[in-house]
């Protein structure tokens, strides 16, 4: 009893430290108006996420949704799924869709200001974060290539652990490119890591004339901010122990037959290699 | 920081030590106004189109390029361009070293361009959270049921019940397919895991197409998508175990997973205590019959009211079951799909108990004892027929169920020394169906409901030789009482819901009517030693027939916004109740207008905290079984009658909640408080005497009070990999009883705190605690004092579990249990139970084999005290002793 009055105080306090810290954490990002996007660009992500199985590779469609002042980079999939949403489960009855869990992560660019923002989720609570803005020095060479009809020039830069050969496409006026590679002349159409192990291969581009996707982040009540590294710490917990949420929401006894799940599809091979 | 900051200066000094080798360009990029142009794109291209150098520009416009002495003498061209300008090239001078350059607008958007690429052919689902199974899943699971366990935000109780967030699951689809509605521990506790691809919890879920968008629910459901490998042939399973002593336990079963065909069928026998009808358990039926008025009539008789023992079912239960289960579904056409359910069950069960209990009463103390041994022979046989069409413009489903649950029971009895045997035989025939029918246009919906049961439940108690001679018999012995009832119902509910839906303002309508028509017949005859038949008591007979008739118009009213969640439900009905007994000359009409008006308030505090407010005003009335004037003996000891007024009672409830999470810290608190206060127009009057219980329903004015609270706590310590949850609560209640025409009014206080952890030591070591702990107090407040005027009792479970994963195949569990009971200081109880398993798995062979041993200690009684307002009951119950079991496990 006198801990859990203990630890309500602490909560109290905490409170007040999250308020204070709330307020300022969207002063910060309330200064970034909505921004329509103008252009998308889809790339097919490839990730081999477990080096012990290099057959085995996380796919994903992502796109970068571009806007003038701004850019995000999220799944494609989910909103191929939304439309199917209705569809799928009800009307065909169950019919055996392939499902296949994609990405929440949304990342938010604003280069003038410098500011990167990650929108992440664990399980159904949503978090905003900043992160540092990658500062990468690429190195322009000669080789040029037509990727689908666009010509493209090859550049060399490293971000947290990997080095990325990326094309980009001069005539197309954006510093964007996928998840946090940026600051080439010209928008990255395609990146591979030089392990092999990431790639983002050109899917395709889209200009979006009619003002309908806007860029935008989410608001108060939908994100809560939070710092990268207590987001990690979080999610790597419930990771490695997936029923501990269980009696953490429910907090009955439920024995179980078995060691608690061991752990997910092994994740030793991380997009980041190194931490900032 | 600061090795940045000497990186920094290195390279400043470095390039300046080369510049000779190297000339830089630079200069701004303004627009027409002069203003500089933020982050525009400098780059320096060859002749061959090539980019040698790039720059952007600073918060100033202003850039700067430094390029390899090697390029001085190419053929070099400048771009700029930046969004929302039109592109300028430049040629670069060899004498020039500074270019201000000055962009127009370009109001134009991007010229429309669409590539194609390649994507990944994927196809995934809606906004719901998947879960995949692979990741929660242990070489020890066998079924759905053990990897659900450990998902977060599910719990399943230990009787199946599936909860989500705190809320019960209404279905669990098979790949989409409703195959068990709320019978879904049929599902999860045969599937077997390793089937299983993925788990959906289908939050806020509307399963009706035509409502999808238009009315929000709060349903919410699980989907199981299955292996490709799972869809394709059936699936077999057969599980054979024996052990001592002369236990046994087997299984059968066939599954089909395919897109147009569902179907979970099996056999299954045990006699280690593991109750199969625990498998067909209907987990909101209770609730579905609640929401629509209708009250099945409870059975009146029993051999004995002692109550089960506080322990698993699978400790005390002595059985020798053996089910046949079938399940199928078929889709016809696309959207249409028809079902059946089909199960018979068969059981003899044994129990052996006895018990003790101690009414306290102004100047005397009555002490009952019995002591029984029992043979239970259930038989159970269902049969559901669901026709469902779901379109995305309309939505049609009837359900036809018919259950049949015999239930016969010989017991041999000794109450307060004498020695009786009883005979009870039962048949329950209820039969319903269910129509719905749904359509919708654009924010409009219509819905037309109908819903018709019929119930007979004749049921017999025999008693020999006759009890209580004296009551029944003028003191000459007798040979016994025959006790016979039955209530016949017919039950309807049939209304029409009109609704407009929108966004943040939801209005639904419904009107329609219900009724309740029953009969209530039962007769009391003693068999006199001669054998002749006289009934045993003066009223012995009841011919009662009841009819309530309803008539409602409810209005509900959702307006949601986003910190505000506010439902006000305003029901108003017409009711009439009538009821006569023609052999009591007895006849009482009454009606009248109720309105019960509900309101729930949510208001959200910050996306992390939030508050609760709900209130509700309820009236009841009472049913069939409150307003018999004759008597009925429904156990051995007790004679049941009413004085013929119907019981009404009005209820206030307020409740409140606090929800507080930290869920990146996983830390939650939950604070909720409820308080009723009841006030009723009638009273449960007690009459003993030293070998028999009368109760009778008298007029009062009776109102009491009731408070329930509660404190969870729960946070997941990073450091030891433990997750710590933690709970108190408090209730109090206060009821009147009226025994022995004494008035006595009671307080009664429960305290509870429970601790438990889970720990995760290494891979492959788990542990758990659990430990609860209860105190309750009875307080008399009025009326004259009795002997046992503050009763208390207090109870500690404990519970320990270890999982040892030794090989890669082989897992040990080891389980440990304790039990603490105790009325006063010198009267408690102790228990102790440990149970172990090794699991071992053959891969290759597809065989499972598991060698347990339950309750090592070889526990055979279970002795429990248990406190009432003016009772404390003793009882002793025999339990199943050790069992060893070898058990092997075949896929097909």
């Amino acid at each position: 009893m006198v801990k859990l009055l203990k630890n309500l105080k602490i909560d109290v306090k905490q409170k007040l430290c999250l308020f204070i810290f709330c307020f300022l954490g969207y002063t910060v990002c309330a200064q970034q108006k909505p921004d329509t996007a103008i252009a998308v660009i889809t790339y097919a992500f490839s990730h081999m996420r477990d080096t012990t199985n290099p057959g085995k590779l996380y796919t994903e469609n992502m796109h970068l949704y571009l806007g003038r002042r701004s850019s995000v980079y999220k799944t494609g999939d989910k909103e191929l799924s939304d439309s199917l949403a209705a569809e799928s489960f009800k009307a065909s009855g169950g019919k055996s869709i392939n499902i296949k869990s994609f990405t929440r992560t949304q990342i938010f660019m604003y280069p003038d200001p410098h500011q990167l923002l990650v929108f992440d989720r664990i399980l159904y609570d949503k978090y905003l974060m900043e992160d540092e803005w990658p500062v990468i020095d690429w190195k322009i060479t000669n080789e040029t290539r037509k990727i689908s009809q666009l010509n493209c020039q090859k550049a060399i830069g490293a971000w947290r652990g990997r080095t990325y050969e990326a094309w980009f496409c001069a005539d197309l006026p954006f510093h964007a490119g996928p998840w946090k590679l940026n600051g080439l002349p010209g928008l990255i159409v395609e990146a591979v890591d030089t392990r092999q192990q990431v790639s983002f291969k050109f899917a395709g581009y889209r200009t979006l004339n009619d003002g309908k996707v806007i860029i935008k982040l989410p608001g108060k009540n939908e994100a809560k901010p939070a710092t990268v590294q207590d987001f990690n710490k979080a999610r790597e917990a419930i990771r490695k122990n997936p029923g501990i949420m269980t009696s953490a929401s429910g907090g009955r006894f439920t024995p179980i037959t078995g060691p608690s799940a061991k752990s997910l599809d092994s994740y030793n091979n991380p997009l980041e290699l190194t931490k900032p | 920081m600061a090795i940045k900051l000497w990186a920094a200066a290195f390279c400043v000094v470095f390039l300046s030590f080369k510049s000779n080798g190297q000339f830089a360009i630079k200069g701004s990029v303004r627009d027409s106004l002069g203003k500089p142009i933020r982050y525009a794109t400098v780059s320096i291209v060859n002749s061959g189109n090539v980019v040698k150098a790039y720059a952007l520009t600073n918060n100033t416009g202003y850039f700067s390029i430094t390029l390899a002495d090697s390029l001085r003498k190419a053929d070099l061209t400048l771009h700029f361009s930046s969004l929302g300008y039109k592109k300028k090239s430049v040629a670069v001078l060899p004498d020039r070293s500074v270019y201000d350059i000055i962009l127009s607008a370009d109001t134009r958007s991007l010229a429309p361009v669409t590539i194609k690429g390649e994507r990944i052919p994927i196809k995934i689902r809606g906004d719901t959270i998947t879960y995949n199974a692979k990741a929660f899943s242990t070489p020890n699971d066998r079924v759905l049921e053990d990897i659900l366990k450990k998902m977060p935000g599910i719990r399943v109780d230990d009787n199946g019940k599936i909860s989500y967030n705190g809320k019960p699951i209404t279905n669990l689809y098979l790949d989409g397919d409703n195959l068990l509605d709320d019978k879904y521990a049929i599902g999860t506790k045969n599937i077997p895991n390793k089937t299983v691809d993925k788990v959906q919890v289908l939050d806020n879920h509307q399963p009706i197409n035509a409502l999808v968008g238009k009315v929000y629910s709060n349903q919410v459901d699980i989907n199981i998508i299955f292996r490709d490998s799972a869809k394709t042939k059936p699936l077999s399973q057969a599980a054979l175990g024996a052990g001592l002593p002369g236990n046994y336990d087997g299984m059968l079963n066939a599954m089909l997973f395919k897109s147009n065909y569902k179907a979970i069928n099996y056999i299954k026998a045990n006699n280690i205590g593991f109750d199969l009808s625990a498998e067909v358990n209907s987990f909101n039926l209770d609730d579905k019959l609640k929401n629509i008025d209708v009250l099945p009539p409870d059975a009146l008789l029993s051999v004995s009211d002692v109550s089960k023992p506080s322990l698993p079912v699978y400790r005390y239960l002595f059985n020798n079951n053996a089910m046949v289960n079938l399940n199928n579904l078929v889709t016809l056409s696309k959207d249409v799909k028809l079902k059946l359910n089909l199960y018979y069950l068969h059981d003899r069960q044994q129990q052996n108990f006895q018990s003790s209990t101690t009414t306290y009463l102004p100047g005397d103390t009555i002490r009952y004892t019995e002591r029984q041994s029992n043979r239970l022979q259930p038989d159970l046989l269902h049969a559901g027929i669901d026709l469902n069409v779901n379109k995305k413009t309309y939505y049609i489903n009837n359900n036809f169920n018919a259950d049949i649950n015999k239930q016969n029971v010989t017991s041999q009895l000794s109450t307060n020394g004498i020695a009786e045997s009883q005979g009870l035989n039962s048949k329950v025939q209820n039969f319903s169906n269910d129509f719905n029918y749904i359509g919708s246009r654009k924010d409009q919906i219509f819905e037309l409901y109908s819903y018709i049961n019929y119930i007979r439940q004749p049921q017999t108690l025999t008693i020999n030789p006759g009890p209580d001679s004296g009551f029944f018999n003028n003191g000459v012995p007798y040979t016994g009482l025959l006790q016979s009832v039955n209530t016949p119902s017919f039950f309807t509910n049939n209304y029409i819901t009109f609704g407009f839906a929108k966004l943040k303002f939801q209005q639904l309508y419904k009107i329609g009517f219900s009724t309740a028509d029953q009969d209530l017949t039962s007769g009391l005859v003693k068999t006199l030693a001669d054998g002749i038949l006289q009934p045993a008591v003066d009223s012995a007979v009841n011919d009662l027939n009841w009819r309530r008739y309803r008539e409602y118009f409810e209005g509900e009213y959702n307006w949601i916004t986003e910190k505000l969640k506010v439902t006000v439900r305003l029901p108003f009905s017409f009711q009439q109740i009538k009821y006569s007994d023609s052999s009591y000359n007895y006849q009482n009409a009454l009606s009248g207008l109720i309105f019960n008006p509900a309101i729930n308030l949510k208001v959200s505090n910050g996306a992390e905290d939030s508050w609760g407010f709900s209130y509700r005003n309820i009236t009841e009335f009472g049913n069939i079984n409150d307003v018999y004037a004759g008597n009925i003996l429904v156990n051995f000891r007790s004679l049941y009658s009413n004085s013929g007024a119907l019981p009404k009672s009005n209820s206030n409830v307020f409740g409140f909640n606090y929800n507080f999470r930290r869920a990146l810290k996983l830390m939650f608190l939950n604070l909720n408080a409820t308080y009723t206060i009841k006030n009723a127009n009638t009273i449960s009057t007690t009459i003993l005497n030293d070998n028999f219980e009368q109760r009778i329903i008298l007029p009062f004015q009776n109102r009491t009070n009731s408070f329930n609270s509660g404190l969870s706590f729960s946070k997941f310590l990073f450091g030891v990999q433990t997750t710590l949850n933690a709970r108190i609560g408090w209730q109090f209640d206060q009821t009147n009883n009226i025994i022995n025409n004494a008035l006595l009014g009671y307080s009664n206080y429960i305290t509870s705190a429970n601790l438990s952890t889970d720990s995760k030591l290494t891979d492959r070591i788990f542990f758990k605690y659990y430990a609860a702990y209860t105190y309750i107090e009875s307080i008399q407040k009025s009326g004259q004092p009795v002997a046992g005027s503050y009763q208390h009792l207090n109870q500690l479970n404990e519970k320990w579990e270890l999982n040892l994963g030794a090989a890669k195949n082989l897992n040990l569990k080891l389980t440990g249990e304790f039990y603490y009971n105790q009325q006063i200081l010198s009267n408690y109880t102790r228990y102790f139970f440990a149970d172990a398993a090794v699991q071992y798995k053959l891969v290759r062979q597809k065989i499972d084999l598991e060698a347990s041993i339950l309750n090592m200690g070889n526990v055979n009684d279970f002795d429990i005290t248990s406190v009432s307002s003016y009772a404390i009951t003793s009882s002793s119950y025999k339990i199943q002793g050790r069992i060893a079991m070898l058990k092997v496990l075949f896929n097909f």
